[in-house]
């Protein structure tokens, strides 16, 4: 047959691709876990549009925050599948090994095993895969559990162990895609180990599946092509257009069709009816091998029906078609050369998003286009794209921190002028030499208030009207003591008598109170000491770390620069190899067009030839 | 007649073989330039996680930082087109939605609506929603939000959800701790 089993197996490893990180969330449907995390919800917003490096950004930020409080497994978990997704298989495996060696739960573990399975199944250790998917306990939710049937059928088809494949594809939930993709990959492979009736039941179950999806559709064709390829080889060209009539009209297999046939029709010895097929893929002017085989087929259906003039007329045709073919082909290769290639995907379509998945049918008109759709399709062909619109991604990124960078500087600089100002003001606020010089202040008026108490000095607690009262009392004291001799003062001496002692029983009386107001005022005093000198060690504190702050800001920023400048080199250079490499796929492509064409060219040369050598010889006879 | 039938099985094989390509995509190991690409991705993403943690830290310091994230279930009674954002009214963000951005929410993403400062207190959020609601008819709907900012960072979801009961969207407030 014509695909060895990992040929198949490649199949469908792109629509695999998509599906590490979140099994269960086939295109449009919602993920199977509940947000429990903001950051794990971020993440997921961006991987939906297929912005990876941020969906990883996200993760890596909340990780290094430690804000995935509740749902640090999902969230590793993910991220493992994200690390995969973006081409990063090692340290994809480091997380989900890493997550294995702790205490997860049974459900994580299982998911695990399954992602694990799921990288080495795609660096193509089958043997690994199985055993990881061996572990797996217990039974995973639908769509995981028709994946990991999936692989495990594709690696007994590895092995060749077509029982085991078959028992697998048919544990597969018939409704599911990877059903048909394990029933097309069993299928090829049985027919491709002479196992034509094995093989034949597997691929006429997936023609026989009902489905409105395109890509479905297309992997029936091309198990339709098969059926109808292998019909024809076994020399049976009825059950071979039976297949091959239920080929769409407008697919990727419709021109082949066409061709294959035509050929049935032309082995049930009917070259008329092959000439219609064939004539009408001639007049569909498209520019792929079937259509270069479909000219050279219908002179020789004429050849058949023994019109060798129309035969060497449309020999002659097919001549010109090829000539002008190797023409295009050459345009294409020297548009190539230009980088008319890369500059159209460039300016195009690399900066959709999910790009890789539609290249082929969204290439805008270019003349090398019509000759790349088997390229573009290829794996290594999408892998090189994807890893171009990576890197294109990355640069863009680069160049957005690079445009950042002095914003963030700015800003710094901003907060260390601010700081510088604040600065005086905060060395004042926090001056401990003013603070100690309050605390002695404070210290001698305790001393002060001790001594009251110890010497019950009441008058030490006078008011200010009571010390002018004293003050005059002790006046009149003096004037008293100068007239005493010259007036009768015993009435003013009683009123004396009276005024100090009522106003020494005021003050004295009133001394407990006065004394306890006191101390409570040194209390306050004491209270507000003790707030100035933390809040003074607080700023002084907060000083420091802020001149720490700002340092560590630095720091991060110094330096930033020229990574980014060294990465943005490094991007450019790889982005320049991989368009090198994008054209020399391309390229590569062509040259074995080209070669397909010369060979075509050379049969219709021969032909004719041969044709006129006939002619010849029969004018000769006559 | 004998000639062309030679033919035939040339054809036949040159047929079989344009097809080729198509799924032959054997593995190769990795290539210096697939090696070079790895560490340059390995490097931008732990550039990429350094520079954004210092961007909000210098631009969104914890003690300010306010953040409103969206988020919606299945959308089937809510076809969100816009979101306008007000604090205290005044309007801080605005943002028309892309078809693969309502998707991303759909399939459960979660996005960040707005990311800034804000000083401690109480404020007052508004969050206006126009899309298309029940039978596709024009939807508008604003929210209030009371919040009380301290000095943590703050973060505020908001959620828009199906409700089948009463066949109406219901838009609710989450306040992360």
């Amino acid at each position: 047959m014509y695909f060895s089993h990992r040929q198949i197996i490649k199949f469908s490893a792109i629509s695999l691709l998509l599906c590490l990180c979140a099994p269960v969330s086939a295109s449009g449907e919602r993920h199977e876990q509940k947000v429990t995390d903001l950051a794990y919800g971020t993440s997921l917003y961006y991987l939906f549009q297929d912005q990876k490096l941020r969906a990883i950004t996200e993760l890596g930020v909340a990780k290094q925050r430690q804000t995935l409080k509740n749902q640090p497994d999902d969230a590793e978990l993910l991220l493992g599948g994200l690390y995969f997704e973006y081409g990063l298989p090692e340290d994809s495996e480091q997380i989900l090994t890493r997550l294995l060696n702790e205490k997860t739960d049974a459900a994580t573990t299982n998911r695990v095993w399954f992602n694990l399975a799921r990288v080495q199944y795609e660096k193509n250790n089958y043997k690994q895969a199985e055993e990881l998917l061996a572990r797996i306990s217990e039974q995973l939710p639908a769509s995981r559990e028709a994946q990991k049937n999936y692989m495990l059928s594709n690696v007994y088809i590895n092995n060749q162990q077509f029982d085991q494949a078959a028992k697998m594809t048919s544990l597969i939930r018939p409704e599911s895609n990877w059903s048909a993709f394990s029933q097309y990959n069993l299928g090829v492979a049985l027919t491709n180990t002479e196992q034509l009736l094995q093989g034949q039941l597997w691929l006429t179950k997936l023609i026989s599946r009902q489905t409105e999806e395109a890509e479905l559709h297309s992997l029936q064709d091309a198990a339709r092509l098969l059926l109808g390829l292998n019909a024809l080889r076994k020399n049976l060209p009825d059950e071979s257009i039976k297949y091959l009539s239920n080929i769409q009209a407008d697919g990727a297999f419709t021109n082949r069709a066409l061709l294959a046939t035509g050929w049935a029709w032309s082995k049930l010895s009917n070259p008329r009816k092959a000439l219609t097929y064939w004539l009408t893929l001639a007049e569909r002017e498209q520019h792929d091998g079937a259509t270069l085989e479909a000219y050279l087929a219908i002179a020789n259906a004429y050849e058949q029906l023994d019109n060798k003039p129309l035969a060497i007329q449309h020999y002659e045709l097919a001549l010109l078609k090829f000539d002008a073919s190797l023409n295009k082909l050459d345009e294409a290769v020297e548009s190539i050369v230009n980088m008319e290639l890369v500059n159209t995907l460039y300016s195009e379509n690399i900066n959709k998003p999910g790009i890789q998945n539609t290249i082929a049918e969204s290439l805008p008109e270019y003349i090398a286009t019509p000759y790349l759709h088997q390229v573009f399709a290829s794996k290594d062909f999408q892998q090189t794209l994807l890893n171009y619109k990576e890197l294109i991604e990355i640069h863009n990124a680069l160049i957005s921190w690079k445009s950042n960078l002095p914003t963030l500087q700015l800003m710094l600089l901003e907060r260390i002028n601010s700081f510088e100002n604040k600065r005086q003001l905060i060395a004042q606020t926090s001056d401990f030499t003013q603070l100690k010089n309050l605390q002695q202040q404070r210290d001698l008026l305790a001393l002060k208030v001790r001594r009251i108490k110890q010497n019950s000095d009441y008058y030490a607690l006078a008011n200010e009207d009571e010390i002018d009262y004293l003050e005059q009392l002790e006046d009149l004291k003096v004037v008293f003591e100068k007239l005493q001799n010259q007036h009768d003062l015993t009435e003013e001496k009683e009123k004396f008598r009276i005024m100090s002692g009522l106003l020494q029983w005021n003050i004295s009386t009133d001394y407990p109170r006065r004394y306890w107001s006191l101390q409570h005022q040194l209390q306050l005093l004491d209270r507000a000491l003790k707030q100035s000198t933390k809040s003074a060690a607080s700023l002084q504190q907060a000083s420091k770390i802020n001149v720490v702050k700002l340092n560590d800001f630095k720091q991060r920023i110094s330096g930033q620069g020229s990574e980014i400048e060294r990465m943005e080199i490094n991007a450019s250079q790889l982005i320049e190899q991989q368009e090198q490499l994008i054209n020399l796929q391309a390229l590569e492509a062509l040259e074995k067009r080209q070669q397909h064409v010369a060979q075509l060219k050379l049969s219709a040369r021969y032909s004719l030839t041969r044709l006129y050598d006939e002619l010849s010889k029969l004018r000769s006879a006559q | 007649m004998k000639n062309v039938k030679k033919t035939i099985p040339l054809i036949l094989v040159l047929l079989m073989g344009f097809m080729l390509p198509v799924y032959a995509q054997d593995a190769e190991p990795i290539t210096e330039l697939q090696q070079n690409i790895q560490n340059l991705k390995q490097d931008v993403l732990k550039l990429n996680r350094n520079l954004f943690i210092l961007e909000e830290d210098l631009l969104f310091p914890s003690n300010t930082q306010f953040s409103v994230f969206l988020s919606m279930d299945s959308g089937k009674l809510f076809s969100l087109d816009a979101v306008q954002l007000k604090i205290d009214d005044k309007v801080i963000a605005n943002h028309l939605y892309t078809e693969r951005e309502i998707e991303a929410l759909k399939r459960g993403g979660v996005q960040r609506l707005y990311l800034g400062n804000l000083a401690s207190g109480k404020h007052e959020i508004i969050a206006i929603f126009t899309g298309k609601g029940p039978q596709n008819r024009d939807y508008r709907r604003g929210e209030t939000i009371q919040v009380e900012k301290g000095s943590d960072p703050q973060f505020i979801e908001l959620q828009i959800i199906d409700n089948p009961t009463k066949e109406q969207p219901e838009f609710i407030t989450k306040i992360w701790e």
